[in-house]
Parts: C-alpha cells; sequence; structure tokens
C-alpha cells in the first residue's frame, strides 16, 4: 500500500506546487475602492524662456567646403597635397586642382576666386580665418577661375606646377588657399572627409626614363575659413523677441526652458514629445534637412557662462530632423522619442539639473543650413512645444 | 488495541519525507485562486480546520481525532504520545464571472504545518503555521484614444499567517484545553503595470510592498460529555499589527517603508462546534464569527465591512479503525457543506455570500500512524448582478499526516 500512497503524495504536491494561473479579471478599476488608480494625464509644459547664442564653428572634419558669401557669412579654402610620393622627380608640366561641387547657396551670377600659397604652417581641426589671413602670398602665379552658381558640377582650377615641383623637392608645403575679393553666394563641395568624390589634383609629370606620365593626388588637409559680418561676438546670450536661429554657418543654437513644476515629483513620465515650429519664409536647408539635437543642461542656470556651460554628456540626446517644407518638427520616432521622454523624467523627478536645454545642429559647418524657429505664443501658438503624457502612482491598497 | 505496539524502523521512511516536504513547501504565502473580493481590506478570511474536516463541510471544531491535527481548536488535538507532523496543501480553480466578461484562474500552494510533540503525560507542544488571509487578483482595464492605447494591470497577492506556539493541557478523557501565543505575519505586493501599445510610449510597472506583523493569542476547549458526544469552543484574539508600505515607482522613485506606517486592528474570533460519534459514523457542525465590522486602520473602520460568519456541517463514515483489518473497510468517506457571510458588503448592506458542497476521503498509512486526507469542495461566491463578481469554485484540499516516537513518553 505503500507505493500508491506515495505516489499520491507526489502527484499532489506538483500539483499544489506547479499549478498556478494567472489571468486577469475584466474589470473597470473603478470597483477597487482606491482614491486613485493612477490615470493618465495630459500636460503641456509652458516655455518660460527662450534665448540663442553663437559658439565656434568647427570645419576641419565638416564633409563640404565652403567658398563665397552669403548671409553675412565669408568663406575661403585651404587645402593642402603633402602625399606626393607618386612622382619621382621635380617636373611636373601640369597641374591641375578638381573639386566636386554639390551645392550652392544664394541666387546670384558666377564670381572670379584666385589661387595664393600659404606660407604658414596650419592645422586642420584649429585653423580659422583670422589665422590665415595674413598668411598667404598676396600675388598669385595661377590664372584666376570662376565659380559657377550651379548645384552639381566639377570645379577645375590650374595650379602653378613650379609650386608642386617644390613640394617634390622637399621646400615648406603649406598648402594653398582659394580666395575672392567679391562673391554673391556661397558654393559647396565636396571634401576630403567624405569616402567618394573628394578634391584630386591630377598631375602631368615626365619620368626620370623620360616617359610621360600622370597621376592622381587626394588632399591630405582641407578645411573652410569662415568670417563673420554683422555678427554678435560668440558665447554672448541674445534674448529672443520673435525668432531664433539655428544655424550651420553662423553657429547659432538656442536655447529652452520649460516649467515642469506641475508635474509632481512621483509622476511616471511615459511621454514627452518636444516639438519645434519654423518659420518656413526663413528656413533654408539641404535636401535632407538639418539634424538637431537636444541637450540637457547642467550647469549655469541662469544661462550667463555660455563659454563654460556644461551639457549632459552621460545620456544618448534626442535627436530629429528639420526639413524645409515641414514646418512642424516632433521628436516622436524610436528611440530618439523615449531619450526625451527619459531626459524629461530625470528633471521632473529631480536626477537631473532644471536648467533648460540646448537645440543644436549636428553639422555645424558643413553648410548654409538655417532655421528660424518661432519663439512667440502670438504666432498662432507657435512655438517650441512639450507635450507630457504621465501618470501618478495608484493610491496604495494600505 | 495497543496503539503504541508499533515497530519503528517500519514507520521511518514515510515520516522522514513528510518532514522534508513540509519544511519545504511550507513557507509561502496562503494560497487562493483570484478572486476580486480578496483585493478588498486585508483580503479573503481563511477558515482551516483540517484537511478531514474540509471534506465534511468544514465541521471540525468539536472533532477529537488523532490523525487530523485541528489548526483552529488546538485542543481537539490528540497524538496519544506520538510526534506527528502534518502538511496541507490546496489547489483551487475558479471560474470569475462579471458583467464585462469571465476568466478562469487556477492556483496551488501548501497553506498550513503542524508539528506536535508529547512534552508530558497530559502536556503537548504544539506549533502551527497557519494561514489567516489571503489574497489574490489580477485586474485590467484598456483605454484607446487618438493619443494613446494603453493597457493597466494590477497584480495583487498577499495575506497574512499565523505561526503559533503553546501547549495542550489534557485532563482524563473528558476535557482538554489549548492556549497558543500567535506570532501574526504577512506581506502584501500590489504590482501596477501600464503597457502601451505603441512602443513610442515608455512602459511602466509601480511595485507595493507591505510587511505587517502583530501578535495574538488562540484558546481553545474540547469537552466529551459521554463517549458520543462532544463540545469545542475557540476563541483568537484580534490582533493590533503594524503595517509599513515602500513603493518602487516607474520613474525610479523609491518610497521608503518607514515614512508609511499604519496600524492594524485585525478582529478577534470566536467559534463552536458539536460532534456525534457512533460507531460508523461521525457528525458535526460547527459555528464561526468573525468581526471584521472592527476591522481598523489607524483607529478608523473601514466602512462596508461586516462580520464574517459561518456554519458548517458535515458527515463521515469509517467502517473499521482496526489496523487488522482489510484497508478498504478503513478509508474514510466525508461529505458536507457550508454557507458563510464573507465580511464584504456593497452600497446596500448587502453581504457577499459563499455556499459550498465538500466531499472527502482518508487514507491511512503505515498501519495507523500515518494518513493522507483528500477533500473536494465546489461552491459558489458573490453575484453579478449584485455584487460585480460571481465566483464558481473548485478545490481540493490534501494533508499528510505521519507519527513517529520521537521524545517517546510512556503512558
Amino acid at each position: 500500500m505503500k507505493k500508491p500512497i506515495y505516489a499520491l503524495l507526489l502527484l499532489s504536491a506538483l500539483l499544489f506546487v506547479t499549478c498556478t494561473h494567472e489571468r486577469s479579471l475584466p474589470s473597470g478599476f473603478d470597483s477597487l475602492h482606491r482614491d486613485s488608480t493612477g490615470e493618465i494625464q495630459v500636460a503641456y509644459a509652458p516655455l518660460i524662456q527662450m534665448a540663442q547664442y553663437r559658439a565656434p564653428v568647427s570645419t576641419g572634419l565638416a564633409s563640404t567646403l565652403l567658398l563665397g558669401q552669403h548671409n553675412g557669412v565669408s568663406s575661403r579654402i585651404a587645402i593642402r597635397f603633402k602625399t606626393l610620393t607618386g612622382i619621382d622627380t621635380a617636373s611636373v608640366y601640369s597641374a591641375t586642382l578638381n573639386f566636386n561641387q554639390s551645392a550652392k547657396w544664394g541666387i546670384a551670377s558666377e564670381f572670379s576666386a584666385t589661387v595664393h600659397r600659404i606660407n604658414t604652417d596650419w592645422a586642420e581641426k584649429s585653423v580659422t580665418w583670422d589665422s590665415l589671413k595674413n598668411a598667404y602670398e598676396p600675388a598669385t602665379a595661377a590664372a584666376p577661375f570662376n565659380v559657377q552658381p550651379l548645384d552639381s558640377t566639377t570645379l577645375r582650377l590650374q595650379v602653378p606646377a613650379e609650386w608642386v615641383n617644390e613640394w617634390i623637392e622637399g621646400g615648406a608645403n603649406y598648402g594653398i588657399l582659394l580666395d575672392f575679393a567679391q562673391a554673391s553666394f556661397m558654393a559647396q563641395f565636396i571634401s576630403v572627409d567624405v569616402t567618394t568624390s573628394w578634391p584630386t589634383l591630377d598631375l602631368g609629370f615626365t619620368t626620370k626614363s623620360g616617359v610621360l606620365d600622370t597621376v592622381t593626388i587626394p588632399p591630405t588637409q582641407d578645411v573652410s575659413l569662415l568670417s563673420y559680418e554683422n555678427y554678435n561676438p560668440e558665447y554672448t546670450l541674445e534674448p529672443v523677441t520673435g525668432r531664433a536661429w539655428i544655424d550651420n554657418a553662423a553657429g547659432y543654437r538656442t536655447l529652452l526652458r520649460f516649467d515642469f513644476s506641475a508635474i509632481p515629483r512621483h509622476a511616471t513620465i511615459h511621454q514627452a514629445l518636444f516639438s519645434l515650429d519654423s518659420d518656413q519664409s526663413s528656413t533654408f536647408t539641404s535636401a535632407d534637412g538639418m539634424e538637431v539635437n537636444v541637450h540637457s543642461i547642467v550647469s549655469d542656470s541662469a544661462w550667463q557662462n555660455l563659454k563654460e556651460m556644461k551639457l549632459d554628456d552621460t545620456y544618448i540626446r534626442p535627436t530629429g530632423t528639420i526639413t524645409q517644407g515641414a514646418e512642424r518638427m516632433t521628436i516622436s520616432t524610436t528611440p530618439q522619442i523615449t531619450y526625451m521622454t527619459a531626459a524629461v523624467q530625470r528633471i521632473t523627478v529631480g536626477n537631473a539639473p532644471d536648467y533648460g536645454f540646448v537645440v543644436q545642429s549636428t553639422q555645424y559647418g558643413r553648410d548654409m543650413s538655417t532655421v528660424s524657429l518661432y519663439a512667440e505664443a502670438q504666432e498662432g501658438g507657435k512655438k517650441p512645444g512639450l507635450k507630457i503624457i504621465y501618470a501618478l502612482p495608484a493610491s496604495p491598497r494600505f | 488495541m495497543n496503539f503504541f505496539s508499533i515497530d519503528r524502523m517500519k514507520h521511518r521512511i514515510p515520516f522522514g519525507p513528510a518532514l522534508l516536504a513540509g519544511l519545504l513547501l511550507v513557507m509561502v504565502h496562503p494560497a487562493h485562486a483570484d478572486s476580486y473580493y480578496s483585493s478588498i481590506g486585508l483580503g479573503m478570511p481563511r477558515y482551516f480546520v483540517s484537511t478531514k474536516a474540509h471534506g465534511m463541510g468544514g465541521a471540525g471544531l468539536g472533532v477529537v481525532d488523532r490523525m487530523s491535527l485541528n489548526a483552529l481548536n488546538p485542543a481537539a488535538i490528540q497524538i496519544y504520545g506520538l510526534t506527528t507532523l502534518g502538511v496541507n496543501l490546496e489547489y483551487e480553480y475558479v471560474d470569475n464571472k462579471s458583467q464585462m466578461g469571465g476568466v478562469k484562474t487556477r492556483n496551488g500552494n501548501a497553506i498550513a504545518m503542524q508539528f506536535v510533540v508529547p512534552v508530558q503525560k497530559h502536556v503537548t507542544l504544539i506549533s502551527m503555521l497557519r494561514p489567516l488571509v489571503s489574497s489574490r487578483y489580477t485586474l485590467s482595464f484598456a483605454e484607446e484614444n487618438s493619443d494613446y492605447a494603453y493597457t493597466r494591470t494590477l497584480k495583487g497577492n498577499g495575506g497574512i499567517n499565523s505561526a503559533s506556539l503553546g501547549l495542550q493541557y489534557l485532563r482524563g478523557e473528558r476535557w482538554a484545553a489549548a492556549a497558543l501565543i500567535d506570532f501574526n505575519f504577512g506581506s502584501y505586493s500590489e504590482e501596477w503595470k501600464m503597457d502601451f501599445s505603441a512602443a513610442e510610449f515608455r512602459d511602466a510597472t509601480d511595485l507595493f510592498s507591505s510587511y505587517v506583523w502583530g501578535l495574538g493569542f488562540d484558546l481553545g476547549a474540547i469537552y466529551r460529555i459521554n463517549k458520543v458526544l462532544s463540545l469545542g469552543a475557540v476563541y483568537r484574539s484580534g490582533s493590533d499589527m503594524h503595517l509599513e508600505t515602500s513603493a518602487t515607482l516607474g520613474n525610479g522613485f523609491k518610497i521608503a517603508a518607514d515614512s508609511n506606517k499604519i496600524d492594524v486592528k485585525y478582529p478577534a474570533s470566536f467559534g463552536v462546534g458539536a460532534s456525534i460519534n457512533l460507531k460508523k459514523w461521525l457528525f458535526a457542525a460547527d459555528f464561526y464569527n468573525q468581526s471584521w465590522r472592527h476591522y481598523a486602520l489607524n483607529g478608523q473602520k473601514q466602512p462596508g465591512f461586516k462580520s464574517f460568519q459561518r456554519f458548517s456541517a458535515g458527515v463521515e463514515f469509517l467502517e473499521s479503525r482496526n489496523p487488522l483489518e482489510r484497508y478498504r473497510r478503513r478509508i474514510a468517506l466525508r461529505m458536507g457543506g457550508y454557507y458563510a457571510r464573507l465580511p464584504f458588503s456593497n452600497d446596500a448592506g448587502q453581504q457577499v455570500h459563499e455556499t459550498f458542497a465538500s466531499f472527502g476521503i482518508g487514507l491511512p498509512f503505515s498501519v495507523t500512524v500515518g494518513q493522507v486526507d483528500l477533500a473536494f469542495e465546489i461552491g459558489r461566491r458573490g453575484d453579478v448582478a449584485k455584487f460585480m463578481y460571481k465566483d464558481t469554485i473548485f478545490r481540493l484540499n490534501g494533508s499528510v499526516v505521519g507519527s513517529e516516537r520521537w521524545f517517546q513518553r510512556r503512558y
């Protein structure tokens, strides 16, 4: 009789211990005898402060080169070719510099530009127009060339062969500068910092054995040298009255401060929908738009020391794209919206300071894209917005 | 028949596994399948006497049985000098129906344990782990509009157990009394989950955890008027319990337990029972009352609570207790039923009630020092029209009781 008893015991134990099945009872929570069951609430965080400022634009690693003038921004090009190992003798007889033009900014006729030899060393990541504007030979041995107001073409200009021969023989090689006296638009070219279609220097030379040969050499460094007319100095806080700017060439970014005081600290933020409204009449972007991201400010709550202001670099910044033709940009797709939701949650729960946000381009120095943001509620409600969907915790059982 | 002429070697094996099973299975919450009613107050009051009593409609306050350890009236325990261990398991299957639909849930778990040791000729040491209240529910709610679509799910679980230690005094053949100190303890958890259908929303879960503890005592008595008729009575004191709740919210915010403390008044209860023991037949009936209208939080009585009252009756048929008889003649057959008014009432003051029928069987093993009891109950609780929910319940209760001559007392 023991065996059936043991089997019964074992079966009972298995049945009792393992057979648990949970399914939800169909119900509204109103029958639950609680003051609150944590219903969803929707709030719009008021925008209480908006400003803008400029910061230096680094063009050394930009994917483009800019030459010309547009919207008070002028740009020259410095370019250097160091790798001349393909030539065995200083017998270059022709040197043609080629640029692939990919866009133009402004509507105007062609302008004339010149080639100059740079006589001071420079570094691609740190060089500026101020450091080179007096560092090149004003006289040029090359004929001027014309820059065409086209969105796609190849610009070819002649570099004096004797410059190249001097570089081959070991002379000082600081590259060349493309300059202009007056320009009515900005031409955009592809730089060496992309994988294809970069500038090239086509050389015709005679080998030691007397054979004519050619070689194509890419640049080792190229950079746009930007200068500004009638712009406020960098790191100067500019209050915004009607419009705020984000500008790839001028270096503008926008500061925003929202009021989160209506969101209780223990609220769980399920979604923070961030939006920007742009004035399309003064917004100009490339075909793929201007990518912007939203940084949380973690120091300088009063926005007084912009040069030392620290932005959060721990968490991933939400990113969106402002395009010409779409008035409203909303960060609404995953995972970007989850980053924005997390950023707002950190502020409301007290894990991050509420010092505001900086909206800035991810492509400074790349082109002449400029976005004009509405800043005033009078503009038919057009202004930066933050729609927050949240829930308070339910009342506990006891 | 000398119940003590037992070969020790013969019974070592079943007692050991039973003890191990008891230790492994017993440290759990009291278990029921889901019921909306258990989300109210402290949960569903648990009325547990023994599995044998479950087979007899729950009646057992006035029943003395050596192989059935009475968890509600410790005075009715009679072990005749044998150290005895009992472990109780329960499985419940519930068909929940409301106006919005129905769902079936099930749950199985260990629910109680008793360990009884003879101390002196007339004194027995009793230790027990018993359920007092249990709570288990999963509710869900869905909403959809132009901005969002989500499902909110609340999962609640918990209950209070009583760990009791005390003594029973046996005075001759007529009467016995017992007193136990109860350490009442338990926990409750609620998980509020928000699941959005779109990935652009952040799902979140808020978790509330409450821990409760307090002291109380049990008094039990049994009086055998004659060989046929016995009367039993129990009193369980109320318990002033302390409850602390902590929370971890979906946003990472934590609320510490020491910032949310509550005093809980767990109500007292009493019960009376009678049994008539004929040669092959045993009849039993109980009445039990717990004053849930006195249930209070921080001194404030909670509205909508009334007394828990239960009326139980049952019968057992056992052809023979002679260990030399054929096994099938030593199997006990039981049936019974009960009607209970639960502490919960609706706005009109009507109390939720439940009605059950039960059947049971007792299977002795190891001659006479071990027994497996099984009880099957089927019943109904609530009413959709009056109380929003109606539960149809199928409950299987099982116990294993084994004895051994540890700390032998020669009588």
